[in-house]
């Protein structure tokens, strides 16, 4: 048992790591998925110190309709299942998100996020959410859409 | 050897034994959890926990299987050889922890049966790496709980030892399922070249020990026969060559004998004891009595039988001393017959 053990098991071994896939990774939704960045075509600002203590970039785009969303960029962020609302006003350093929260939708790099109307010319923040772990992964700072 | 069964004949090796190996085990999984929340932060408890079990059941697995040929190598490592079957327990049950949490995490949540899922949920694809893992692990573990479940020496006296041997050699069956397990499960996601790396090291160190210990048995077993004198005794070395209260083992007729030293006199009896197939010829004569190195089960050199009240029975050898040499009949007498110790001349 051992001498077969010994030449089939390096064999089987070997051909399961050299026939191994890569790890599909893409950076971008296709745009059959979701909310695309040409529906939002004109960008209103983009930041990188929105969210303290992470690398995210945030864009604030606007429509031709005038709706606006927000699209996150965070390629260190590796979190499962993170969710992305807006919270009115300033963080309150809570470890769940508030009744009052708008959830955006599913993070997604690259996807844009539309924006309730009538938080356009409200001053409030974002919070990213993970509902894997429930936790709150991020707050940004507060902003208004229409003011910055 | 008890007189009545017990789940446990706890003595001061075994506990330290055992403490050890508690303590190691829960060592492991408390620096795998930290590990894993340092570097892998994203990670589930509920995934941590499934690997943190996985591997700890795997890493002792391997730890398991090399202890045997590491005693045949190197007697330094009998004491690991003891409390084996602990280890070999406690493996098992790390393992149904891993095998129940997958089974809550990913199976159960469905209108399948949990334990069908497990065959169905991967199906069979015409790629190689697609090739379905968790029926290996399934298999595996089923091997392991009968080998867990029939570990006590009740079953090794009731199932008889060649039964039951044959049943706790399943354990490298059960060793490469999950090696299969692991390679076409685990590692096909996770291609840091240092999980490959690490079941590649492993895969080597059990086959490479074994293959190691099989070459230095083999050379004892293939060594050429002395010939024969008129009665058919065979001269097996000088009386000077074994150590007092010690053996030495040789091959006679394809059979291993162990040829034992003591209080001026020589005896012979086979090499394998009747409990585990431990090697007599590595032990020592303690009381009077020929004492197995792994599980100190006993013989009386003039008759290959357990003192009494046990009834094991190992066969003897007549044997003479001449000359300062050591002369052995090649052919073995059914076991527990008396062979008369030959005097040593002064």
């Amino acid at each position: 048992m051992m001498g077969a053990l010994s030449v089939l098991l390096p064999i089987a071994f070997s051909i399961g790591i050299a026939a191994r896939k890569p790890v599909p990774l893409t950076m971008k939704l296709p745009h059959e998925f979701g909310a695309t960045v040409d529906a939002f075509p004109k960008l209103g600002w983009s930041k990188t110190d929105l969210w303290p203590g992470q690398h995210i970039v945030t864009s604030l785009r606007r429509s031709p309709g005038g709706s606006y969303a927000v699209v996150l960029t965070a390629p260190d962020l590796a979190r499962p299942d993170v969710l992305v609302y807006w919270v009115g006003g300033k963080s309150t350093g809570g470890a769940e998100p508030l009744e009052n929260a708008r959830l955006l939708g599913a993070w997604t790099i690259g996807v844009p996020l539309p924006l309730p109307a009538n938080t356009i010319n409200e001053s409030g923040h974002m919070i990213l959410y993970s509902l894997a772990t429930h936790e709150i992964v991020a707050s940004s700072e507060v902003f208004a859409a229409n003011k910055d | 050897m008890g007189l009545q069964y017990s789940a446990v004949q706890w003595n001061r090796q075994k506990r330290i034994y055992d403490s050890v190996l508690a303590v190691a085990v829960g060592t492991f999984l408390v620096l795998f959890g930290l590990f894993t929340e340092a570097l892998f932060p994203y990670v589930t408890d509920e995934i941590m926990l499934i690997r943190a079990f996985g591997a700890a059941a795997f890493l002792l697995l391997h730890i398991i299987l090399c202890i045997g040929p590491l005693c045949r190598l190197n007697r330094r490592f009998l004491p690991l050889l003891y409390n084996r079957r602990h280890a070999g327990v406690t493996m098992f049950l790390l393992g149904l922890v891993h095998a129940a949490l997958v089974i809550i995490t990913y199976h159960a949540g469905g209108d399948t049966n949990p334990i069908f899922s497990i065959f169905s949920g991967n199906p069979i694809t015409v790629h190689i790496a697609g090739v379905p893992f968790q029926p290996f692990g399934f298999f595996a573990l089923v091997i392991l709980l009968l080998m867990a479940a029939t570990s006590h020496d009740f079953w090794l006296t009731n199932l008889s030892a060649p039964v039951w041997k044959s049943l706790h050699m399943l354990v490298y069956v059960a060793y490469g399922l999950l090696v299969l397990h692991v390679t076409f499960g685990v590692l096909q996601a996770e291609v840091n070249p240092l999980y490959g790396v690490a079941v590649g090291v492993g895969l080597a160190a059990v086959l490479g020990l074994h293959v190691t210990a099989g070459f230095k048995e083999t050379t004892t077993d293939r060594a050429r026969d002395a010939e024969a004198n008129e009665d058919g005794f065979v001269d097996a070395c000088a009386v000077v060559d074994i150590t007092e209260n010690r053996a030495r083992v040789l091959c006679l007729a394809g059979e291993r004998v162990a040829i034992f030293k003591f209080d001026g006199k020589v005896s012979a009896i086979s090499n394998v004891c009747q409990h585990q197939n431990g090697p007599l010829g590595e032990g020592k004569v303690l009381d009077g009595c020929i004492t197995c190195p792994w599980h100190g089960y006993q013989y009386l050199p003039e008759t290959g039988a357990s003192p009494p009240p046990f009834a094991e029975k190992v066969p003897t050898f007549n044997v003479r001393v001449k000359n300062g040499r050591v002369l052995v009949h090649p052919k073995p007498n059914t076991a527990g017959t008396r062979a008369e110790p030959a005097r040593i001349a002064e």
